[in-house]
């Protein structure tokens, strides 16, 4: 038993430390794929360890949420995940304690303002084995449903997006690494007819705003690469702005990667609307404090190339990969739970995470 | 990365290609002496993380599953340590790593051999050196390297290499900056050198032109970055058991198997494309890549990673990277590219600018760090300033210190208050070795610190690099030397015509460093006697023990030798060298030939081989014999064996035949006496309190009248010799010794008998002495 | 109720809410306003204890008014008074037992009270992750709560230094700045007028509140909305540190609804010497003002931080339901 017991301990490990590895050498691309292997790794987390109350199980996901935060500090969806099956968890918890009958004022939701004047709650008793692992079922239940809601994102938002673009329209995108934003151009082709244009995302994007170019072309879509610097250029004959986004903020802020925040900028000055595509679980309870640290600097070789030995020697050279775009800028975000005012993000956030899971 | 069994069973899933890794921790080479004195090569820390993290890292990624680690020497026991300790043991590392030691290795062939010996190597393997930083991608490498396996069956290694600039400060410049002669078309090695910097004059290289035999197009790569990482297979080691003296991967191996080998055996270089790899060689290239790591070149390896578990760094814009609890001061300036390590304190007004900072390291007020890498634990008092250079862990720096550019201080050092510590000084904490010579005297004997917490007071005795000049009264170090190119090499410390300019400390010092390292035995002798020695090429494999390796001994005047400053010297001062380096090897050829017995034959070829390949004449030949002798005899006298007659007549009896082969005509033979009348007034001269010390004159007399005895010399060009001393205005060459005189009067004597007699044959009348 | 005040008063001749709440005030320096007037109220509840529930409203009503009336312009005092009404009105059905509901409101009192002295300490938290290292801050009027956050980021080693501005005419500025240098806070005091001037040098803006509208606007010491439309202006952001009792059920839309009952706008042409000018100006301008919300940029409280909409949400989730 106590083997059986020693090996899972030893797997979860491997497990654990694989993940950790992987996330800080950066060997998993885009926030999707973190999200997916975070939920599976918590499946198997919640699995395999040993846990004979969900507060303990709550408490041993937290400091795992907390390691795998650190190994890579943005990579946001990892933590939006940990905190999402960690708010699961805890509406198990409440639903058993509503079924025991205690404390009456908990039932509340979350009128934190009145906690200051309810006695703490009293800890649930030692359920008996085969009351834990009906738990364990449903909450495994919970989070594989999680990731089927990742999965589907995607399909969620097209759907919404018949009603956002007209016939004749051209739409402007500075975001082409976004898978999100390519399905929904694709999918839009096929009811009306627009022009997008691109923009090209020097010096970390190139290629892959080419290849995205490409796509849209071969999706019968007229497309135009068009650089960066010429964006306040072009605006004026651009209808709406549709960007892509790697996390949002409780307060409604985004980050995204590297050049949005100058094309936002110019399509305040022109008024025109943009749309962010978002999946829910991008959403993030945080409040980012400081913008500077939400940022990652790149390979400073794509700015200066190395073999230039007299600059490299004399001259300092960043290379950000994100920006930071405050919610004023963004007119609405789009997402699979609908269409959000950046105002009201904080709604949405209370409603799927926990106040005690921010901190982890 | 874990092998793929990381599901939730136990099954061990084999995978069907087992990757090894071989890591050579050692180069065996003493560049990075101080640092290297406390602590292995491999574990100095970079960004404050060892170096070795960064090649398993690599290793991690690769995708290896066993690594082996070769230790030597005497720093196997703290990098087992750090392994055991590390998580590269934990039972969920990516792979399994054991230290293989090879106690008895001198070079990374003699490593290279015993991996051979042990067999361990089943499949192709990746040969990485331990300080190698990089970002590849080594599947594309390993893709290439297979592909190139199936096209040429002749393929062992493929060398990974990325590109830069030939000037780039990345490049090693003072080691290995090298020379690739590739096939256009696919990469092939033909040729490989390494290169002094473009700055020094040597800017060609010479290839054997059946090398370029059938190739179309060629090109010369000299602005490629060796990475020393390797994709071997599995016959590498046994080339290097099968020949015994390659010692270096490059210079030997590569080079070696390119132009000598008979089997065609085919080295193919990876250019790895936009991405970085370096080798830290040496504190230049130790400074850059630290540089690179900083400013983010190396992307994704970037300190903020934290792959290192110790560390929890957090980037801040400007590239300056803080960990956790580091407390500054509210007036302290933090510049841009800088790394402050865990718990470290920065007190007030402190400026620092481009620096590595360790952990647990105190700075205090009104200090400035530029340009500088300081380890763990070090403290370092107020008024302080660090230009461009090193701090060990655990110095301690007290106030209104300054040390300049390129210094080193060694681990455990203390410097005292208001030293200057000046360009380019190293020291360390205790010397390396505490063999007792017998060039200690008394006086010296409680000065050899071993305890590093007591402040050691120098005596005098040490001056001119006594350590109270260079740490202070209270200070702990000493002055660390390398055997620098324009240091003047000394000759033995025997000898009494000592040469080292630089008193006797240098000699002493340099000595018994030479005791001990076999390589410098090796090299006198092998400089003479080596026979696969091509035409024009360097020999750095010699002294490589103990000096750096551009200093090695060139016998090819084609090749310049720059000092660690890059200065070049001109013709004439490499000449003078050159004239030196011959007399210490004459002398040394002599002096073993007299200790070992060996037969005159053997002594003479030798003498004539040093001769032509040095490319000194006779006179100088005849000088460093007679040295030889003469020093001898002052042992024999000095230390009271024998008396001085008999020891000439000992010594030359025996060897003064040698002479028969160096003199050859009348002009040789006055050169001879002159050479004597020079070397015994010099003796004379020295006013020793010895009361050992041999009359100079005796001395004189005696040796003349060997020179007499063997047919050295003849009676008449010794007369006239004398004659010619006398009547000449230069003061130095009169003679003022009354035996000379006697002697010369006796053989006037004999010569007049002789020319009465019609010369006859009998000139071997032994007079005896007088007086 | 208003005519009755008098008599009623008289009645409560043991009890007397103003002077238990001044009492309170003086006690303990560091407690404020609405917690004061919790605790006085909670004593009065012990105190007099009344022996049916429509007697323990009656009660409460009658202090809150004198409180009210009788302690003027004090927004916080009236949130957090309705805030303990609001909860005794919610708890009262709950409770069967007459004697167990009266026991728990008083422990529940406590608590509270025990829960709010923590509040501030929950902001400091998460309120010094906003300081950056060498940050420069610009302070307007003294707050307790910001005092605490300032001195936990200087126990974390965080480097700032802080602008203040002198805050006429309570001159907090002058009484902070003592406090602060004393913590070995580098800190510049300047006339209120000259925070145009140096606007562009700072990083950040933090003030306290007095009370926090329903709209997410505040209430705060008077000069609070000039530095607030200065630092939009320059995109600097603005924080507000207040704790969740001082949410009141306010929604001004302009100064005129914070009913303070002043008139600075006093025409005359009457000349009169320097010290009567003076002390004119002193009683006929507002000591407090009110920032809209879309001059704040987030509110530092200790149910975390909340955009100025989120506020509306939790005041919502007490009142309405």
């Amino acid at each position: 038993m106590s083997a059986i017991n020693a090996a899972k301990d030893k797997d979860l490990h491997i497990l654990m430390d694989t993940f950790i590895s992987k996330l800080k050498r950066k060997q998993i691309h885009g926030s999707y794929n973190v999200a997916i292997e975070t939920a599976q790794l918590l499946v198997k987390v919640v699995s395999l360890t040993k846990w004979t109350s969900l507060e303990q199980l709550i408490s041993s996901i937290s400091l795992i949420g907390k390691r795998l935060v650190d190994a890579q500090p943005r990579a946001y969806t990892c933590g939006n995940v940990v905190r999402r099956v960690l708010a699961l968890i805890r509406d198990e918890l409440e639903d058993e304690e509503k079924t025991k009958g205690s404390t009456t004022e908990s039932s509340n939701v979350g009128s934190s303002m009145f906690n200051l004047l309810t006695p703490a709650k009293t800890d649930a008793q030692n359920k008996n084995k085969s009351g834990i692992n009906d738990q364990r079922a449903v909450i495994i239940q919970s989070i594989r449903d999680l990731v089927d809601e990742i999965r589907n994102v995607d399909q969620e938002i097209e759907g919404m997006l018949d009603d956002l673009v007209h016939d004749n329209e051209t739409l402007l995108t500075p975001t082409p690494s976004s898978q999100t934003v390519l399905r929904f151009l694709k999918r839009a082709r096929q009811k009306r007819k627009f022009k997008v244009m691109v923009t090209e995302c020097f010096p970390n994007d190139t290629a892959v705003a080419h290849n995205f170019a490409k796509q849209l072309a071969e999706a019968n879509i007229e497309t135009i690469i068009v650089p960066d610097t010429s964006v306040f250029a072009v605006m004026a004959g651009v209808s709406k702005v549709i960007v892509g986004t790697r996390c949002v903020f409780a307060n409604g802020g985004s980050v995204t990667e590297s050049g949005v925040s100058t094309v936002v900028e110019c399509a305040r000055e022109h008024r025109t609307p943009v749309f962010a595509v978002t999946g829910l679980y991008k959403l993030s309870p945080c409040y980012p404090f400081n913008r500077e640290s939400l940022i990652e600097f790149g390979n400073s070789g794509k700015v200066v190339k190395f073999q230039e030995n007299t600059l490299v020697e004399n001259a300092e050279t960043a290379n950000p990969l994100y920006d930071y775009v405050p919610p004023e800028n963004i007119d609405i975000f789009i997402t699979n739970v609908g269409g959000i005012s950046p105002n009201f993000i904080y709604r949405i956030v209370l409603d799927n995470y926990k106040q005690e899971d921010i901190d982890l | 990365m874990a092998p793929k069994s990381s599901s939730k069973k136990q099954k061990e899933v084999i995978k069907k290609e087992k990757l090894q890794a071989v890591v050579l921790t050692d180069d065996f080479e003493t560049k990075f002496m101080p640092l290297t004195a406390t602590t292995p090569r491999c574990l100095i820390h970079l960004g404050n993380v060892p170096l070795i993290e960064y090649t398993l890292e690599f290793l991690a990624n690769a995708g290896a599953n066993e690594v082996y680690l070769m230790c030597s020497g005497n720093h196997v026991e703290p990098i087992q340590q750090y392994i055991d300790k590390s998580k590269w043991s934990l039972p969920w590392s990516p792979f399994k790593v054991q230290c293989i030691i090879s106690l008895e290795a001198r070079s990374i062939g003699d490593v290279m051999r015993d991996l051979d010996n042990r067999s361990i190597i089943t499949d192709d393997f990746l040969l990485i050196s331990g300080d190698v930083i990089t970002n590849i991608n080594f599947d594309d490498a390993l893709k290439y390297h297979r592909k190139i396996k199936e096209s040429d069956r002749d393929h062992i290694v493929t060398m990974i290499t990325t590109e830069a600039t030939s000037n780039h400060r990345s490049r090693p410049f003072d080691d290995d900056p090298s020379v690739f002669v590739l096939n256009e078309s696919n990469n092939k090695c033909l040729y490989y050198d390494a290169i002094p910097p473009i700055n020094g004059e040597k800017s060609q290289v010479s290839i054997d032109p059946e090398l370029l035999e059938n190739i179309d197009d060629f090109v010369i790569r000299n602005d490629l970055i060796d990475c020393h990482i390797d994709i071997c297979t599995p016959i590498v080691p046994a080339i290097y058991s099968e020949n015994f003296d390659f010692q270096h991967m490059r210079k030997d191996f590569l080079k070696g198997i390119l132009t000598f080998d008979l089997l065609k055996r085919s080295f193919y270089v990876y250019i790895a494309q936009q991405e970085y790899g370096a080798r830290v060689s040496s504190y230049s290239t130790f400074k850059s890549i630290t540089k690179d790591l900083i400013q983010r070149f190396i992307y994704p390896i970037v300190p903020e990673l934290n792959f290192y578990n110790n560390n929890n760094l957090k980037y801040e814009s400007n590239h300056i990277y803080k960990d956790k609890k580091v407390v500054l001061a509210q007036s302290c300036k933090i510049g841009y590219n800088t790394v402050l390590g865990a718990d470290s304190f920065i007190d007030e007004n402190t400026e620092i600018q481009r620096s590595v900072i360790g952990n647990n390291v105190k700075i205090g007020k009104n200090c400035s760090v530029v340009n500088s890498i300081i380890f763990d634990d070090v403290q370092i008092q107020d008024g302080v300033t660090i230009v461009d250079s090193c701090i060990g862990g655990d110095v301690v720096i007290r106030n209104n210190v300054s040390i300049l550019h390129e210094s080193v201080i060694g681990a455990n050092c203390v410097i005292d208050n208001d030293m200057v510590i000046e360009h380019g000084t190293k020291i360390i904490a205790k010397k390396p070795e505490e063999v007792d010579d017998g060039f200690f005297s008394e006086n010296d004997e409680d000065e050899e610190s071993t305890d590093d917490n007591k402040p050691i007071i120098k005596v005098e005795k040490f001056e001119e690099i006594g350590d109270v000049l260079v740490v202070g009264p209270n200070g702990v170090g000493f002055r660390y030397e390398e055997y620098e190119s324009d240091v003047e090499d000394s000759s033995d410390a025997d000898s009494v015509h000592s040469r080292t300019e630089t008193g006797d400390i240098h000699a002493l010092y340099k000595l018994s460093t030479l005791a001990l390292s076999d390589e410098s035995i090796a090299s006198v002798g092998s400089s003479v006697g080596k026979n696969k020695k091509k035409h024009g090429h360097k020999h750095h494999d010699s002294i490589s023990g103990l000096s750096n390796k551009k200093s090695g001994r060139s016998y090819s005047t084609a090749s310049q030798i720059s000092n660690a400053d890059g200065s070049n010297l001109n013709p004439e001062k490499q000449r003078l060298k050159e004239i030196e380096e011959f007399y210490v090897e004459a002398t040394a050829t002599i002096e073993r030939a007299i200790d070992n017995n060996h037969d005159i034959d053997t002594a003479v070829l030798e003498l004539n081989t040093l001769r032509m390949s040095m490319n000194v004449t006779y006179s100088m030949v005849r000088r460093s014999t007679l040295n030889t002798l003469i020093s001898k005899i002052t042992n024999y006298v000095e230390t009271n064996t024998l008396k001085v007659n008999e020891a000439t007549n000992k010594l030359f009896g025996q060897w003064g035949i040698l002479f028969k082969r160096q003199v050859f005509d009348k002009d040789d033979e006055l050169d001879l006496l002159d050479l004597l009348n020079e070397i015994c007034k010099k003796i004379d001269a020295k006013e020793g309190d010895n009361h050992q010390q041999l009359n100079a004159k005796q001395l004189q007399f005696f040796i003349m009248r060997q020179f007499y005895d063997l047919e050295i010399c003849d009676e008449e060009n010794i007369i006239e010799w004398y004659n010619g001393s006398q009547k000449s205005e230069d003061a130095s060459k009169k003679i003022d010794n009354k035996y000379v005189e006697q002697l010369i009067d006796w053989l006037q004597s004999a010569e007049e008998e002789s020319s009465e007699e019609e010369e006859s044959d009998d000139e071997e009348e032994e007079s005896d002495d007088e007086e | 109720m208003a005519t009755e005040l008098p008599d009623q008063s008289s009645n409560m001749g043991e009890f007397d809410i103003v002077n238990t709440y001044l009492k309170f005030l003086k006690e303990d320096p560091e407690i404020s306003k609405p917690i004061a007037a919790i605790e006085s109220l909670v004593e009065l509840i012990e105190t007099k204890q009344p022996s049916t529930q429509a007697e323990l409203i009656n009660l409460l009503d009658i202090a809150t008014t004198t409180l009210k009336t009788k302690i003027s312009n004090s927004i916080s005092l009236s949130a957090g008074c309705d805030l303990f009404s609001r909860f005794v009105l919610r708890n009262l059905p709950l409770y069967s037992d007459w004697e167990n509901c009266k026991k728990h409101l008083v422990e529940n009192g406590q608590l509270f009270l025990r829960r709010s002295k923590e509040a501030r300490f929950k902001i400091a938290k998460t309120g010094f992750n906003f300081i950056k290292d060498d940050d420069c801050i610009l302070i307007h009027g003294f707050s307790r709560v910001i005092y605490q956050l300032l001195q936990h980021a200087a126990d974390n080693h965080i480097r700032f230094r802080i602008v203040l501005t002198e805050s006429k005419p309570s001159s907090e500025g002058v009484k902070f700045i003592k406090l602060l240098k004393q913590r070995n806070i580098p800190t510049t005091l300047i006339y209120d007028s000259c925070v145009g001037y140096i606007i562009n040098k700072v990083d950040t803006v933090l003030v306290g509140a007095e009370g926090v509208a329903e709209s997410g606007g505040i209430i705060n010491h008077i000069g609070t909305f000039q530095i607030s439309l200065l630092a939009k202006s320059f995109n600097k952001p603005v924080y507000v540190a207040a704790e969740s009792y001082k949410f009141v059920r306010l929604y001004p839309l302009g100064p005129d609804d914070l009913k303070i009952d002043v008139s600075p706008l006093n025409f005359n042409t009457e000349v009169s010497s320097d010290e009567e000018e003076e002390s004119e100006m002193a009683d006929n301008c507002p000591k407090l003002d009110f920032t809209p919300h879309e001059y704040i940029t987030a509110l530092i409280t200790d149910l975390g931080v909340l955009t100025p909409a989120a506020v509306s949400e939790e005041l919502i989730k007490m009142w309405y339901d």
